[in-house]
């Protein structure tokens, strides 16, 4: 009886830890894309500033490592995401939804003004990622021996 | 580039009528025009036709044509620009977006104090066309210098394209070396359409750079350009004609009266720069007159 009464100790134990460490990996997951995407910005300023090629192949190039971007139809969106915010993917679709349709000097001012935002965003994750990401693992655990202890 | 390969470029709207046009229509077309709040028109054999909703053409206007929306022609725009703008940035400040295959659309609208378009109200999207052996009779011409005139769409470009094509394949007799200046990307297509197996292309859009440029590094026997019309251009073509360089190039003109209008056909014919001058007519299909320099000069003192 004890073992059966330990065994569900346990079980209830990383269950819970594992909920625990799921958010966190969400947050930490979330970081990780919007980093990716402030990188893949330089990039594309880059082959913008230059003028040599065409967007589409600019931002395949660019941004080749996001690969929760989808394209459709030359559309680009982020809205199948699971990591990202609301707000994340409002203000990456606007991006591109209007790129490509100005002169250098314009597009490279919009890249700049998004890769602000971007950056801000990033620094937000990177707080939220610090503060609540290791609250959530400990969090997990405590609470499954808590429940279990309860329970049990 | 067929009709059916330009109207992917245009939009949707626009598209779904303009695929189901007569078949003959979609093989003559020379153009097809888009303008903000007025109707869809055509350039065939030289005639506007109009495009109407069941996708029919008529040559007379009705209120009941298909009209191009100020969305229709952003979408076209961007299409054109295969969404890059920045990428046209320089060609759009001259009014124009060079298209693969040779073809080029024409666009106008509101420039800012900057030269750059703002707002675009009218494009004009020219359909290039490669005719094979269309510049066969002027190639004994070509040999000492030719200037090819004639009056829009009459067809210079597509003459001129052809004539490099054949001067670089032997059909002149040797393997000539030509050297096409191609500031617009018609004439290459930008390395689409066939100019032969031994032709040099020099894509900027200074030509008399070109031309010079063409002549220092390539070691051509032909130079060959679009559209002779600065004092600068000709200066260049006279240090061609200086080297032993072959020059074929082209000029707008209706008639002789017409040529002897324009000074620097005047200057390139005084100073025996072109040997020869073929004026095509305004009906693609008739033959070219060629008039050599020495007749011309003696037309009414030229």
């Amino acid at each position: 009886m004890m073992i059966f009464k330990l065994l569900g100790l346990v079980m209830i134990t990383v269950s819970s830890a594992i909920i625990g460490f799921l958010k966190s990996r969400s947050l930490t997951a979330r970081r990780k894309k919007i980093e990716l995407v402030y990188d893949a910005t330089g990039i594309l300023y880059e082959y913008i500033n230059q003028g040599g090629c065409e967007l589409d192949y600019a931002i395949k190039e660019a941004f080749t490592k996001c690969v929760f971007l989808q394209v459709e139809k030359g559309k680009y969106s982020c809205d199948g995401d699971r990591d990202l915010t609301d707000e994340d993917k409002a203000l990456i679709n606007d991006f591109f939804k209007g790129i490509g349709r100005s002169v250098k000097s314009v597009e490279c001012d919009r890249i700049n003004a998004f890769s602000t935002k971007i950056k801000s965003k990033l620094n937000d994750a990177q707080k939220d990622c610090e503060q609540k990401c290791k609250v959530y693992q400990t969090f997990g655990v405590c609470a499954g021996l808590i429940i279990g202890i309860l329970l049990i | 580039m067929t009709f059916d390969d330009m109207t992917l470029q245009i939009a949707d709207n626009l598209k779904r009528k303009l695929l189901f046009i007569p078949d003959n229509i979609k093989q003559n077309c020379e153009e097809i025009r888009l303008r903000t709040g007025l109707p869809v028109c055509l350039t065939v054999g030289g005639k506007t036709l109009f495009v109407y909703s069941d996708s029919s053409v008529c040559d007379i206007y009705s209120p009941d044509a298909l009209i191009a929306s100020k969305d229709d022609l952003k979408e076209t725009l961007a299409l054109l620009c295969k969404h890059s703008v920045y990428l046209h940035e320089n060609e759009m400040r001259q009014g124009f977006i060079s298209l693969p295959n040779g073809c080029r659309a024409g666009v106008c609208g509101e420039f800012n104090a900057e030269g750059m378009l703002t707002s675009v109200t009218s494009i004009n999207i020219r359909i290039a066309r490669q005719i094979f052996n269309c510049a066969k009779p002027l190639l004994p011409f070509s040999k000492r210098g030719l200037l090819i005139a004639g009056p829009p769409g009459s067809g210079k470009t597509t003459v001129l394209r052809d004539l490099v094509r054949l001067l670089s394949n032997d059909d002149g007799g040797e393997y000539y070396r030509v050297a096409v200046i191609d500031s617009r990307g018609e004439i290459s297509g930008r390395g689409t359409l066939d100019l032969g197996v031994n032709t040099d292309v020099l894509r900027t859009e200074d030509k008399a750079t070109g031309v010079e440029i063409a002549l220092r590094t390539m070691y051509p026997q032909f130079i060959v350009f679009d559209e002779i019309g600065t004092l600068r251009e000709l200066q260049s073509v006279s240090q061609c004609f200086n080297a032993g360089v072959n020059i074929i190039t082209t000029a707008h003109a209706h008639s002789k009266c017409d040529l002897k209008r324009r000074e620097i056909i005047q200057k390139m014919i005084s100073h025996n720069v072109v040997s020869y001058v073929a004026l095509l007519p305004e009906n693609i299909g008739e033959n070219p007159i060629v008039i050599s320099a020495g007749d011309l000069k003696k037309y009414d003192d030229f």
